[in-house]
């Protein structure tokens, strides 16, 4: 299994660049065997790469501890569906894997468009076979997933998966990232493609769109997974950490949702073409940036593979894209320049405009976060770290821009809008978010951010409602229908405005769950059964200590009722494990903390196990009270809805 | 040896399948104009789309009179522009 | 009209980068050896830092009295540091494993508020390691 896999990744990596030079040949003589074969070289290569996808998975789950990469990440007693996993836990197989996800893509491309887009195809194959090429490097010469294993002796056993790893939905966030992660290729080739080929009009804008917005979906939700995972696993009781890794992810969601806003502008009016494909090229290039700080270890992150010699190969390929791209750019700066002209500062466009600022900015700012500790290490000799409360002040005050300017845009008129229709518009969005501050304030909250949140939130609401209200009551008038068949009617009329509307509300959600942040508590005890504890109203009992051998790990379960004003809530068993307990090797073992949590509208009751003494029976608890955390995920769920509908295919085609 | 069979049934059968166009008779491509007139439609589309919202959102009561006339003015003209393109082309 | 827009905007992003910049004032952190604490004279009490080791075997002393508070040494090449530290410990604290500390050194003592564990072997295992073999 292990040759035949390898022979498959170099079979691939050979044919990936005979397709690269076939579509360089049709460029230059026009004669279409070359383009045709090269399509099908290119299929090919998609082809063999799944292959090797499932030659691999089928060594995972037969166990073939002769391939490295099983033995070190399964071992016979992991459970079946995380043999499936293993194959994105680990360095070598997550390439692979990345490169399956591309070569599904690419192979959907080539069917989508065979017979669309015959100026831009040669070039979108030829860019797409790069960066298959440059993983397939990777994964031939620096990480192969079919490597032998080194030892002189021959294995029973793997080392088996990480327990924290052995979560569900570790089974589907990084998954969810690489769709969204390696999307970003499509757009990316067809904007390569459209400045080779000098076609910068809307088509190359027009048919990646909803390409982007699923891919801009799998990353967002990949992300929410992330947070929902590290909330729910690992027991410091918060979904964002900053951490350099979730940055990586994070910049390029924020310069792709800056062009699915933008790209609007280029398709309607034919402007923005030269920040259009800036913004496209920069959040590619985040994608691989983002890869690149993973892989390569310069950043301290609970998500650093080991350090290996794939980080500067990511860099020179960052370089690469840089080079090429700016080269382009430049080169085509001429045909790229719209000549249009923005006409006032209050409309629809300037909007836009101003959404994308705003975007960029967060991510400059998040990056220069995320490097400066490189930065100041190279300038200064020192490391000098900036945590989450550099974020938190940083882009709080511009994320409350940006919900403020998702408020006002949809109901700014494009080109110019007059006064009167402003008044019109927001004097009652407006009045209703400054009521809305007023009554909080009254209920005693005084800090500034959740004040502006909670007005803004009303603000954004109400314009929003009254978009949707206003377009039912002219579809009732003018069709007679009823409220619900208006509401349907004008949704599928025009699916990617309301289905964006509904998208903001999801953000909406996600604010509220946001500011709860500023109100969370959280303390530590040591406990022996019998002992109660309060906190934000609630009396914790810890009524009971048991222990228990399972499968792979012993566990300590403590038993924790807990009343409010003498009612009961509920019973939250907190659990500290010991994996691989029957180890010989103490080093081996590994504690683990799993949580227990109750959640709520309001609020979460959220305990951890935190560590035993088992000769005096005292534990260590800790009980955290995290307010509004569902309505993240909530507005993960409406952001989901809304993406769908603006997704949903289009009976018209195209 | 196993592995080396379906190595070699792999390659052969990869191989095959790529160059088969290669025995297809030379062909060349000359799509240019096509583009050109596949791109003015889909600019009418969007131009076309763009009146019917703008219509929408005045009888929403979203956008003042005067800012729907002198816009619905703007749009017509533009698309009237690209018909005649269009037929300029398509003689 | 275009070129006011451009000034606008330019204006506006400079404002932003203008923000960020400020933003650092009082959160950094600075990542510093145990030398750099006891010879540079940049440290104040009460000013914060971050630094990384690793836990001297035996060195982790847990309070009789408080099973929360908690002192060890950390441990670079040669330099010894005693730390303490009063909350829950990561799962994979123990001795000899690879810790980065947050807090404020008070001459002597350096009082710990955050305490992070890395573990190489979190993702990548050593098979030559292993146990499993026969």
């Amino acid at each position: 299994m292990p040759t035949y896999g390898a022979a498959l990744l170099s079979l691939s990596l050979g044919l990936c660049f005979l397709t690269v030079v076939l579509m360089g040949l049709f460029v230059r003589k026009g004669d279409e065997r070359y383009f045709f074969v090269g399509q099908r070289t290119c299929l090919t290569v998609c082809f063999l790469v799944v292959l090797a996808t499932i030659t691999l998975l089928a060594g995972l789950m037969k166990s073939d501890f002769n391939v490295d990469y099983v033995a070190k990440y399964t071992s016979i007693g992991t459970p079946t569906i995380y043999k499936f996993t293993a194959l994105w836990a680990g360095q070598s197989g997550s390439l692979l894997f990345w490169l399956f996800v591309l070569s599904c893509y690419v192979a959907v491309v080539i069917v989508q468009n065979r017979n669309r887009h015959e100026k831009l195809m040669p070039y979108v194959i030829m860019t797409l076979s790069v960066i298959q090429g440059f993983f397939l490097l990777m994964v031939n010469f620096v990480a192969n997933p079919f490597a032998p294993v080194e030892t002189d002796f021959i294995l029973q056993d793997g080392l088996g998966l990480n327990p924290l790893l052995q979560n569900p939905t570790m089974a589907i966030h990084p998954p969810m990232l690489y769709l969204g992660y390696v999307g970003f290729s499509v757009p990316f080739a067809f904007a390569i493609a459209a400045l080779c080929s000098r076609q910068l009009d809307a088509v190359w804008v027009r048919s990646i769109r909803r390409w982007t917005l699923f891919t801009w979906l799998a990353l967002g939700i990949g992300i929410l997974l992330g947070g929902w995972w590290a909330y729910n696993e690992l027991g410091w009781g918060g979904y964002w950490a900053w951490d350099p890794v979730e940055n990586a992810s994070f910049m390029p969601w924020l310069t792709g949702t800056a062009f699915i806003h933008s790209i609007i502008i280029q398709e309607k009016k034919n402007m923005l073409r030269v920040w259009n494909m800036i913004l496209i090229l920069v959040t590619f290039l985040l994608c691989i940036f983002g890869t690149f700080l993973t892989r390569s270890g310069i950043v301290s992150s609970v998500h650093s593979f080991t350090q290996s010699s794939l980080g500067p190969m990511f860099f020179g390929f960052v370089l690469l894209i840089l080079a090429v791209s700016i080269y382009l750019v430049l080169s085509r700066l001429d045909d790229l320049k719209s000549g249009k002209r923005m006409e006032s500062f209050v409309s629809r466009e300037s909007g836009f405009l101003f959404n994308n600022v705003v975007f960029v900015s967060i991510c400059f700012a998040v990056l220069w976060g995320t490097m400066f500790p490189i930065i100041s290490e190279a300038v200064t000799g020192t490391q000098i770290t900036v945590g989450a409360p550099f974020f938190n002040q940083i882009t709080i005050p511009i994320g409350l821009l940006l919900l403020t300017l998702s408020g006002i845009g949809p109901l700014l008129a494009w080109r110019r809008t007059s006064r009167e229709s402003l008044t019109r518009n927001f004097s009652i969005p407006v009045l209703i978010g400054l009521v809305m501050a007023g009554v909080v304030m009254i209920a005693g909250v005084r800090s500034i951010y959740p004040v502006m949140t909670v007005a803004l939130t009303a603000f954004v609401t109400s314009t929003i409602s009254t978009e949707f209200w206003r377009g039912i009551t002219v579809r009732r008038r003018k069709f007679n229908e009823s409220s619900l068949q208006a509401l349907f009617r004008m949704i599928s009329k025009n699916r990617s405005r309301y289905g964006g509307y509904i998208v903001h509300i999801g953000i909406v959600f996600m604010f509220v769950g946001f500011i709860g942040k500023a109100f969370d508590k959280d303390r530590e005890w040591a406990m022996s059964v019998g002992d109660e504890v309060r906190i934000a109203g609630y009396d914790i009992r810890l009524t009971a200590l048991d222990e228990e051998e399972r499968s792979n790990h012993y566990a300590w379960i403590a038993t924790l009722d807990v009343t409010k004003k003498g009612e009961t809530v509920t019973s939250l068993q907190p659990e500290k494990r010991i994996y691989f307990h029957k180890n010989p090797n103490p080093d081996r073992r590994q504690p683990h903390s799993e949580l227990s949590l109750h959640s709520t509208w309001r609020e979460d009751v959220y305990s951890v196990f935190g560590g035993i003494d088992p000769e005096k029976e005292l534990l260590t608890i800790k009980i955290m009270v995290n307010r509004l955390v569902r309505f993240v995920w909530l507005g993960g769920y409406v952001l989901l809805f809304g993406t769908v509908i603006a997704l949903w295919p289009d009976r018209r085609g195209l | 040896m196993f592995a080396v069979l379906m190595i070699g049934i792999t390659f052969i059968v990869v191989i095959g399948f790529a160059i088969q166009p290669l025995f297809s008779p030379r062909a060349e491509s000359g799509e240019s104009l096509r583009s050109k007139k596949s791109a003015l439609k889909l600019r009418k589309q969007s131009i076309l789309e763009q009146i019917k919202e703008l219509e929408l959102e005045y009888e929403m009561g979203t956008v003042s009179p005067d800012d729907f006339q002198r816009n619905r003015n703007e749009l017509k003209r533009e698309a009237s522009a690209i018909m005649a393109k269009l037929e300029s082309i398509g003689t | 009209m275009n070129k006011k827009f451009a000034a606008v905007i330019i204006s506006v992003a400079l404002l932003m980068m203008v923000w960020v910049g400020l933003g650092f004032e009082g959160n950094e952190l600075p990542y510093v050896t145990i030398q750099d604490l006891t010879t540079k004279e940049t440290v104040k009490p009460g000013k914060r830092f971050r630094l990384g080791g690793n836990v001297k075997e035996g060195s982790i002393i847990r309070s009789e009295t408080d099973p929360l508070a908690l002192s060890f040494v950390l441990l670079q090449e040669e330099q010894q540091l005693p730390v303490s530290y009063h909350k829950i410990v990561p799962d994979m604290f123990k001795d000899g494993s690879e810790v980065i500390v947050e807090g404020i050194f008070n001459g002597e003592r350096f009082y710990a508020d955050n305490l992070m564990t890395k573990c190489a072997s979190r993702y990548e295992g050593d098979l030559r390691k292993s146990d499993t073999s026969i």
